[in-house]
């Protein structure tokens, strides 16, 4: 990726800007989504914590992470070659003003990411993370992780010179933010979960874990609804801001990434139907989030039956995995984003190094997974196990039996509508 | 038997159980995988051993990965018991 900023036209700016206020509503419907996979008794903590989340998150990358994302950046000089690993820029976000538009269109880009990836692991965390926790955990991404990768990938950082240093393509491609977004919300998810541990009563001493399905299918399938939307503005202005792509092609970027969703959803409606009789509901919507998270690395590089194909394999991939995690590995992830962001992301990157036409390509996508499963996954669970011992994850076994929305809020999010009675009532 | 009180004293219980223990190493041997992969663009020039090297070093990560997964496992059996 060519770290230098292109100067944008007029009408490219302001595409791009009413592009990126499209973005929200992918925020919304993985917010909606987050809350129908949980349980009716958290409801209400849970979409109240998508909230907190994003303004969180918002605030703390505006006074300290977006310190780390851009300028020259610390380098070290290694076998000759400078290895930029962190940016720098002015302090509390400084001169933004006065910043050209294409600064400030990448920033208003890059806090809409973060917004997003901070709700990935709380959706993971659902049902016994306090809303302490997921607030110090999107804290924490804000200020470490996010702009870090964010630089690596977007801010003329290492990866994205790859191609310049080491001959690899047009160094690590990320053009709707796939890796700094979608896939360290997927391994923050990872670090949460097991950290966190799983819901009471998912994995009893003998048989199978038990199923704790959503509370509320019609949340969970308006909100891939919603996510459509914003996932469109956000690989399109991706594709103008990262890969620099001329207005022409953004329709077919566009296409593809209604493409690979399309082609993920039927292929999880397709493998459920012959798994179990019948297609279930959220395995479909997490298989069609799955196909627009590959989408996200790869719509505005591959070519529309390229991203049918690469929407297909992540449709598969996606409800077998979310199986082999509950039923092999001991993994409770109630919105399946470790199945979705992470390996979702990680397949769409790959998938840039098979079709790119650049020479060298696939050798600097495989390079930026590395770097993603091998620094960020460890230092993300590092930094998480660290916060455990200052700020517990974990709900107390009470608040988990009673429901987080009495625990923590006081009240329920349906408070006149008795669904069934449980322990809690006895 | 000559030092038979030895015996009778209780095992010595890890500071951190076993499982967890497997989760740290997996974590500890994941970063080594990727300092292949970087290793890999600074030794080689020719194409084909970078893209081993890559590749071996991913291999490296997915080993950890599987030993701080089977650590999860683990871990959940000694919280069981």
């Amino acid at each position: 990726m060519n770290p230098i900023q292109p100067i944008l036209t007029d009408a490219a700016f302001a595409l791009c800007l009413a592009l990126l206020l499209l973005a929200p509503l992918a925020i919304a419907g993985v917010a909606l989504i987050n809350t129908g996979l949980g349980r009716c008794r958290s409801a209400a903590q849970a979409l109240l914590g998508n909230l907190v989340l994003v303004a969180v998150s918002a605030i703390v990358f505006a006074l300290v992470g977006a310190t780390f994302i851009g300028g020259a950046g610390h380098v070290f000089s290694l076998a000759g070659k400078p290895w930029n690993w962190l940016g720098t820029a002015p302090y509390l976000l400084g001169g933004l003003g006065t910043a050209p538009p294409h600064a400030q269109l990448a920033l208003l880009f890059e806090f809409l990411a973060i917004a997003l990836a901070a709700l990935i692991p709380w959706g993971s965390g659902a049902d016994r993370q306090r809303l302490t926790a997921g607030c110090a955990v999107a804290a924490v991404m804000a200020a470490t992780v996010f702009p870090m990768l964010v630089h690596w990938v977007w801010g003329g950082g290492w990866l994205s010179q790859l191609g310049m240093n080491f001959g690899l393509g047009a160094g690590f491609l990320d053009g709707g933010g796939a890796a700094a977004m979608q896939v360290l919300g997927g391994i923050s998810a990872l670090a949460v979960v097991w950290i966190a541990g799983p819901r009471k009563g998912k994995f009893p001493k003998e048989g199978l874990s038990t199923a704790l399905p959503g509370h509320n299918a019609v949340y969970v399938l308006f909100g891939c609804l919603l996510a459509l939307v914003g996932w469109l503005g956000w690989n399109l202005a991706g594709a103008l801001l990262w890969l620099h792509a001329p207005l022409s092609a953004l329709p077919v970027t566009a296409i593809n990434t209604l493409l690979s969703a399309s082609g993920a959803v039927v292929a999880t409606f397709a493998v459920t139907r012959f798994r179990f009789g019948k297609p279930d509901a959220s395995l479909c919507a997490n298989g069609w989030l799955a196909g627009l998270v590959a989408s996200s690395a790869c719509a505005g590089i591959v070519t529309p039956v390229q991203s049918l194909f690469v929407g297909v394999v992540a449709g598969i991939i996606t409800p077998l995995l979310v199986e082999l995690l509950e039923l092999a590995l001991s993994i409770d992830d109630p919105s399946g984003a470790i199945s979705v962001h992470a390996v979702g992301g990680l397949w769409g990157l790959l998938a840039v190094g098979f079709f790119a036409p650049q020479q060298g390509q696939l050798l600097a996508q495989l390079v930026g997974i590395s770097a993603l499963l091998g620094l960020v996954l460890p230092l993300v669970y590092l930094l998480f196990w660290l916060l455990n011992r200052f700020v517990p994850f974990r709900v107390d076994a009470d608040g988990e039996r009673i429901g987080m929305d009495l625990h923590e809020l006081g009240g329920g999010a349906y408070p006149e509508f008795v669904i069934h009675r449980d322990e809690s009532y006895r | 038997m000559r030092y038979s009180f030895v015996k009778a004293l209780p095992p010595i219980a890890p500071v951190t159980p076993k499982g967890t223990q497997m989760k740290y190493a997996g974590m500890l041997v994941m970063p080594a995988g990727c300092f292949l992969s970087i290793a890999a663009l600074v030794l080689f020039a020719d194409a084909a051993s970078r893209t081993a090297f890559v590749l071996c070093g991913l291999g490296v990560e997915a080993l950890g990965l599987v030993v701080a997964v089977r650590g999860h496992m683990e871990a959940r059996g000694e919280g069981l018991r």
